[in-house]
């Protein structure tokens, strides 16, 4: 009786033992890549029509990017990325395409420079879960193709000028009107009551707040709906007493709110990254800062610091108003400028902008209002500032 | 026969005759006594087992195989971790990728590091089981004591072995569980930078010395890499060779049970071998009766590991960054018990005094148990005391370590295991917790100690007498600090008690 229980489990242990080896010896020798590369060399084959090349033996290809401490493994599923034959081909077989820029694929040699850098993904993975994500553990999942133009910024500080770039432009040119940088610093610019843009992107994703979420728990989603609906993915959280957001909602179309979250990649990927070092004969310097303009008068020059500063993000075009203060006085609204010259003498304005000023709470026992009048001091001079002061006097219409 | 058959055992003679085979091989196959003697004593590696051993010592359900699988697991880990090295170097710059590259291109790659992963958590648990039965059997009775010791040194060096292969993928959750760990080391009193009565600085302390730095970075890893891939492997294989070969000159422990009738009239077996001295002589080859089995057991580990490692993958998270510390940042998990203890006391008591205890509370065990009564069967009735108290150790180890490993999520709250975590849940408040005035702390530690260490002495008299008068003291000690961790716990949570004493001038608090 004894015996037989030790014979059978011999029996049992060394066939599944051998079976699970053959298992993995099965797994080692049909890997994924493996049938993906059988099917690019037939279909090479017949869109050359060289037979020969059908029966190419399957490796593992790889770019090796020492320099950028990067190995893409992509090109293993991708073998014909810069095959110019294969431009009919269906995903994974297909060339490149040269995105309608002149000499793009030229300019951008994929052996020197890889997959990876522009659009993300894990080049190491070998699968194409693992490689495309998201997966967890993986920061940097594959980009989807509309917002891999966020990553031209890594090498090129001249971005906004690149053809190609123009749905990127003017995701920019929104920003600048829109006046983000009144409340997102950005490089050093503009003003901390949010957060600062450029590590936006750097974020890992367990410090974003996946829970109101709908698509992919990676930040690109997160960014994405939180543009068009800020207070619904950041809404008040009264169990630790934080109030929704205040950013303001811009009722944006899929398009911008997709064109923004570029733009905020954008942002960060221009930032030196010690993982993905770049070297400096990919970069592509910054065009030189446009000279000031002349302006006709003060108030014209009061305009466009109003715009640049940001003043315009809280304060509405024009000094109209209209972003939403939770519990401050004033009707709970950032105050509108167009009579402010009646309200206060032109030192006493002079001096709320380079000091800054703390709203007053409608409700005493309410929590702080999230936005405030912060101190310009540091950032405009006293030139400037007086030029705003004539740009804001000249706001009030002419009864 | 036929005439294939005639020529194939013609040729199978002439090579077992050969003088080439013949200067290899000593002996035959043929079952006989004398070969399966030789089978032992002729053979390097397998005569570090006896010849003949008791049936009783065969039975599984008298050792569960618990060392033997231990041995095994060494050298399956040692195998495979040889295997490892060949394609992991240990740097800050190349660790972490050459995880990914064993994961994604290295031929079995991922099955090498998963068996090894995997292999070394269960030879961890194994080596824990294997402790507490042979403590149950009361193996570690004379003459057996010091095998004991060299037994709880192999334990300890089993910890650290997988405490430091924990590091070495370099992700993230390599880096902070050792932080954890390592940060408990800069709490020993004196010698730490942050423990009491602290006499050194950061750049000179115990934890400096582990990490050859104040944060775990590249020193560390190197250091790590070799303690996990020479020196304590080295330092396993003096201390298991010498372990293997006491359990065979000491005589392997188990002894022949009376039959079924003896054992309900309440014979004791020790007086049953008394009357039946010729029991004790009954023995069994050891080849095959011993080895087969060790074999076939080794074989089911080897299948449900490789199992295992077909499914599972072992962990490797986002690349470390001294910069982001996960929340919560957990220790290996056979430390999180002790993890759990910072919650009820300091770092220093916890990470360094409690565990330092435990190890020579183990190691002290067979010096102090004079009852001569249990070796090799397991006896409740007549070792009372001692089963009690271990088996109360054991399980508030393992108890500690179900709560802080399963119930313990950001920011160390307390969770359901089937609770999901938050990390949006506001923390719980810490703000009712006072600390006693260190007077009346100072006589209620006191008092405790008189209590627990002088009752007993005057309840229990033929207690305290069979242990001696120095072992009575020494037993009694180990005994209130065992009890101690519970009374901290009750104080905290049901007095919002912080500390019973607090001297933060000398960072001590108890």
């Amino acid at each position: 009786m004894k015996r037989s229980i030790w014979n059978l489990l011999f029996l049992i242990s060394s066939f599944s033992l051998g079976a699970m080896l053959g298992v993995a010896m099965v797994q080692e020798l049909f890997p994924e890549w493996a049938g993906v590369q059988t099917a690019y060399y037939r279909r090479l084959a017949q869109a050359t029509g060289d037979r020969s090349k059908a029966g190419t033996p399957v490796k593992v290809l790889q770019i090796q990017l020492p320099d950028m401490k990067q190995v893409d493994r992509c090109v293993t599923c991708h073998v014909g990325i810069s095959n110019p034959k294969m431009a009919d081909q269906p995903q994974p077989f297909k060339t490149h395409p040269d995105l309608g820029i002149p000499n793009f694929l030229a300019k951008h040699s994929f052996d020197e420079m890889g997959c990876t850098v522009c659009h993300h993904g894990q080049g190491r993975a070998t699968t194409k879960a693992a490689a495309h994500g998201p997966v967890h553990h993986w920061e940097e999942p594959l980009l989807p193709k509309d917002l891999t133009i966020g990553t031209c910024s890594t090498c090129h500080g001249n971005v906004m000028k690149l053809p190609g770039a123009e749905r990127l432009a003017k995701a920019q040119q929104m920003f600048e009107e829109k006046g983000c940088i009144g409340c997102h610093q950005l490089n050093g610019q503009g003003m901390l009551i949010g957060p600062e843009l450029s590590e936006t992107a750097r974020k890992t994703t367990d410090q974003f707040d996946f829970r109101y979420v709908q698509g992919h728990h990676t930040w690109v989603d997160w960014i994405d709906e939180h543009f068009k609906d800020p207070q619904k993915i950041t809404p008040a959280d009264p169990v630790i007493g934080i109030p929704e957001s205040s950013m303001p909602n811009y009722d944006m179309t899929d398009e911008e709110s997709r064109m923004l979250t570029a733009l905020v990649l954008s942002f960060g990927s221009a930032v030196e990254s010690e993982h993905r070092p770049i070297p400096a004969r990919f970069k592509v310097p910054a065009p030189p800062k446009e000279p000031e303009p002349v302006y006709a008068s003060s108030i014209e020059r009061g305009r466009a610091v109003y715009q640049k500063a940001g003043c315009v993000g809280c304060h509405g075009f024009e000094g109209r108003g209209g972003v939403r203060n939770n519990n401050m006085d004033l009707g709970e609204e950032v105050p509108p400028l167009t009579y402010v010259s009646k309200g206060f003498t032109r030192e006493e304005l002079k001096e709320t902008i380079r000091e800054g000023k703390y709203p007053a709470r409608a409700d005493r026992s309410g929590p702080t209002p999230p936005l405030w009048m912060p101190s310009w001091k540091q950032k405009l001079t006293d030139e400037e500032i007086d030029a705003v002061v004539d740009y804001l006097t000249s706001l009030e219409p002419a009864s | 026969m036929s005439k294939l058959q005639v020529k194939m055992t013609d040729i199978a003679r002439a090579i077992r005759t050969s003088p080439i085979w013949r200067s290899i091989f000593r002996h035959g196959y043929q079952d006989t006594p004398r070969n399966r003697a030789l089978m032992i004593l002729s053979n390097v590696f397998l005569h570090i087992l006896p010849v003949k051993v008791r049936p009783s010592a065969i039975r599984y359900r008298y050792t569960w195989r618990l060392g033997e699988m231990s041995f095994f697991l060494f050298w399956l880990l040692t195998l495979t971790g040889v295997l490892l090295m060949f394609y992991y170097r240990p740097t800050v710059e190349n660790a972490y990728w050459d995880m990914k590259d064993l994961r994604f291109v290295v031929a079995f790659g991922p099955f090498l590091r998963n068996i090894h992963r995997w292999s070394a958590h269960v030879m961890v648990l194994l080596v824990m089981f294997h402790m507490a039965s042979v403590f149950y059997r009361s193996a570690y009775k004379p003459p057996r004591e010091y095998n004991w010791v060299v037994g709880v040194i192999l334990l300890l060096i089993t910890f650290l072995l997988s405490f430091t292969g924990y590091l070495l993928p370099w992700d993230q959750l390599a880096i902070w569980a050792v932080t954890v760990g390592t940060n408990m080391a800069a709490a020993t009193p004196f010698l730490g930078s942050e423990g009491p009565f602290s006499i050194v600085t950061p750049e000179n302390d115990m934890r400096f010395l582990l990490l050859g730095s104040k944060l775990v970075g590249q020193s560390g890893l190197l250091r790590f890499y070799v303690l996990h891939c020479v020196l304590l492997p080295l330092a396993f294989v003096v201390l298991v060779s010498v372990h293997l070969w006491r359990v065979r000159k000491d005589d392997f422990s188990a002894i022949p049970v009376p039959p079924e009738e003896e054992r309900k009239k309440g014979v004791l077996p020790e007086t049953w071998l008394k009357q039946n001295p010729a029991e004790l002589d009954k023995k069994v080859f050891t080849w095959p009766n011993l080895v087969s089995r060790q074999f076939v057991s080794a074989l089911v580990a080897t299948a449900i590991l490789t199992a295992w490692s077909l499914i599972g993958h072992a962990p490797l998270e986002e690349l470390a960054n001294p910069n982001m510390t996960p929340n919560p940042s957990k220790a290996p998990w056979y430390f999180v018990g002790l993890q759990e203890l910072l919650v009820y006391f300091d770092p220093w008591m916890a990470g360094v005094v409690l565990p330092t205890l435990i190890l020579v509370g183990l190691i002290a065990i067979p010096y102090l148990d004079k009852n001569p009564l249990g070796i090799g069967y397991y006896n409740f009735k007549n070792r009372k005391f001692a089963v009690t108290m271990f088996t109360y150790g054991l399980v508030l180890w393992f108890g500690l370590i179900f709560v802080g490993y399963y119930m313990r999520g950001p920011g160390w709250e307390l969770y359901m295991p089937w609770e999901k975590w938050d990390l949006h849940r506001p923390p719980s408040s810490t703000a009712g917790l006072h600390n006693m005035p260190n007077g009346l702390g100072t006589v209620f530690l006191l008092g405790y100690g008189a209590a627990v260490m002088l009752l007993p002495k005057k309840l229990f008299k033929k207690f305290s007498e069979g242990l001696g008068p120095v072992g009575y003291w020494v037993v009694m000690f180990f005994v209130m600090t065992m009890l101690f961790v519970p009374v901290k716990i009750l104080l905290r949570n049901a007095f919002a008690i912080k500390y019973i004493i607090s001297i933060p001038a000398f960072n001590f608090n108890i």
